[in-house]
């Protein structure tokens, strides 16, 4: 990769953790009272609780706290089901789109209200602009929400004292989404509104080509599933096109909270490799950088919240000290040529390309702001893409999935990502415990079996769900059906799709054909009990914590905000992450590049 | 079929309030 591309990855971090602390400052004022913006707009707080009949002075334990979550996203996933089912009879349906079918509907519910925002559907192609906006867009913001509510209520545990009650839901929620992720989203949608992000209701255009051209069309059998060859490869017919479909829609204050909410979900069918939802190089910044801008900045919230903000660079620094070099690894193997491709194509840099492996990625972006964004929305739970990683070099394709597959917590979801990663330092301490006879306490509460029963389910849904559903997918003829491509790279298409469910990221290796009835499914099943199930796990620590008195720091206490804490958290998330994975991982992209050396 | 995935986002919500039951059972110290 060329120096102009390394300094681009240098500058996008560097103002990535310029904004960490001012918004970090803002996030903790939100969520305790003291911020101006909140004491402002009070009164529009206070009259949102009366028109929902909720008390605003009210607390919770954290079984009131888990099940008003449960209720609150079961309903949202109800609506959106129904709105996909009824959209041919609602309004603002220009295209006059049909239901979406029963299983997608389910699929796309489930995956908007846990945040993953998988896609087994095309946008443009079968949704209505009222679903979008009232579906989708609303649930980008709840889903957000939700994950800043559950992180606000497991801080409590820690500053709490001896107390029962850990915040109420309906508070936190309408805080995260009324003073973060509203007013983030507005700046961010104009500002795309400004770069040529599309944001209309009329219907969509036709244009007439001027040079038509001749394309390769997949060739499907009557239930549209891919033809294959004797050799395994799709089957492909050459088609002629003279006119081309402009889609429209809103869809800039769409991909606004997609991007802040590490949601993912694309208005259109390739995300943001689409050039009405990522038009210019500096769209592709602010939309990358919106990608980690809340997950990093509630280190430093955290940090406030509980008083000293030390304990929020510290973890901070742990993802650093992951992402970092697992971004270079992405960049440097995408910078490479091809050994694939004929030799007579060129792959050096030059004036018409950024060189490297250019398969599946804009010319408009190359390999450095492709790579970036590869790394920053698996690192991120957020999903959306502006490559295609299915075409990525098998270790280009491995470090996104292997950033899925670590948990999601460096950086992780909003929210999400960071109660994460407080988990991953509960057993961190838990093992040093172990190792060097200290005791087990973390910010002055003492850990003890019901944390690390809690903390372990949290670490091992998400592989348990990732690797089962990968070995049903490959054991059922329904499940290899989907894949584009034989042998290892079919299998890493089908792990892709599961890690990446499980771990309620969205985003998918191109090529894996899932919006199947056993797809829709299955893939709905393991983001629903990947998101709850270490939620409820995650609070019930939180009302542990809560309940237990403050232990002062002690000659026996292992410091949590040095740089030897800092090594020992990245290791613990580096060996669960390795030793839940190789093995898989050796069977898909890591015999590929085995592979890909012979050339 | 809607019956067939309405009832699967009800059965997955008791799931998880069974869960949220059995956390809180365990959280009961003796």
């Amino acid at each position: 990769m060329s120096s102009n591309g390394w300094l681009q990855l240098a500058i996008y971090l560097l103002v990535l953790l310029l904004s960490v602390k001012p918004l970090g400052l803002y996030m903790a004022g939100v969520f305790d009272g003291s911020g101006a913006v909140t004491r402002w707009l009070r009164p529009l707080e206070r009259g949102l609780y009366k028109l929902c009949r909720v008390d605003g002075d009210a607390s919770m334990n954290w079984k009131q706290y888990a099940l008003s979550m449960l209720a609150f996203n079961a309903f949202g996933a109800l609506a959106v089901y129904a709105l996909q089912r009824l959209q041919a009879y609602l309004p603002w349906n220009p295209q006059q789109m049909s239901a979406v079918t029963p299983d997608s509907s389910f699929n796309t519910a489930v995956s908007y209200i846990t945040n993953t925002n998988w896609q087994g559907y095309g946008g443009e192609s079968s949704m209505s602009y009222l679903t979008q906006m009232l579906g989708l867009g609303v649930q980008n913001f709840l889903s957000a929400a939700t994950g800043i509510a559950v992180l606000v209520a497991l801080v409590r545990g820690f500053t709490l004292k001896q107390a029962q009650q850990i915040g109420s839901f309906w508070v936190d929620l309408t805080r995260a989404t009324l003073y973060v992720l509203l007013p983030l989203s507005l700046i961010l949608a104009l500002a795309l509104v400004g770069q040529g992000v599309v944001q209309s209701f009329s219907a969509y255009q036709t244009a007439t080509l001027v040079d038509p051209i001749t394309v390769s069309e997949p060739v499907t059998d009557a239930a549209g599933n891919a033809l294959k060859d004797a050799h395994g490869n799709p089957e492909t017919r050459p088609v002629q096109v003279t006119t081309q479909t402009i889609p429209l829609g809103p869809a800039a204050s769409q991909i606004a909270i997609k991007q802040l909410g590490t949601n993912g979900g694309g208005f259109f069918n390739v995300n943001s490799a689409h050039p009405f939802e990522n038009p210019t190089p500096l769209s592709n910044l602010l939309e990358v950088l919106a990608i980690l801008l809340i997950p990093a900045a509630l280190c430093y919230s955290f940090g406030r919240l509980i008083g000293d903000t030390r304990q929020g660079w510290a973890l901070l620094a742990a993802m650093l000290v992951l992402w970092i070099p697992l971004l270079g690894l992405t960049a440097w193997a995408e910078g490479r040529s091809n050994p694939a491709y004929p030799p007579a194509l060129a792959q050096a840099a030059s004036a018409q390309q950024s060189g490297g492996n250019m398969e599946g990625k804009e010319t408009r972006f190359g390999v450095a702001d492709s790579a970036l964004w590869a790394a920053a929305t698996t690192a991120a739970s957020n999903g959306s893409v502006n490559s295609m990683h299915d075409s990525y070099t098998p270790v280009g394709g491995l470090i996104p999935m292997w950033l899925i597959q670590l948990g999601e917590v460096i950086f992780g979801g909003v929210g999400s990502g960071l109660y994460g990663m407080l988990v991953f330092a509960i057993i961190a301490v838990f093992i040093a415990g172990l190792m060097v006879g200290r005791t087990p306490e973390y910010l002055g509460k003492k850990l003890e079996a019901f944390e690390m029963k809690m903390a372990s389910l949290v670490i091992l849904i998400p592989p348990f769900f990732s690797l089962v559903g990968t070995a049903i997918a490959v054991s059922a003829a329904a499940g290899r059906a989907g894949t584009a491509n034989p042998g290892a790279h079919g299998f890493s298409e089908i792990l892709y799709a599961f890690s990446s469910a499980s771990n309620n990221n969205g985003s998918a290796f191109a090529g894996l054909s899932a919006n199947t009835a056993f797809y829709n499914t299955l893939l709905g099943i393991v983001m629903w009990t990947s998101r709850y199930w270490l939620i409820v796990p995650v609070l019930a620590i939180a009302g542990s914590l809560a309940a237990k008195k403050h232990v002062p720091a002690g000659a026996g206490t292992l410091p949590t905000h040095t740089p030897l804490f800092v090594v020992l958290l990245a290791s613990t998330v580096l060996v669960v992450g390795a030793l839940a994975f190789f093995p898989a991982l050796a069977l898909g992209p890591i015999v590929e590049e085995l592979q890909f050396a012979a050339h | 079929m809607d019956l067939w995935f309405l009832g699967l986002i009800v059965v997955l919500a008791v799931l998880t309030w069974g869960g949220i039951v059995l956390c809180e059972r365990l959280l009961v110290r003796p």
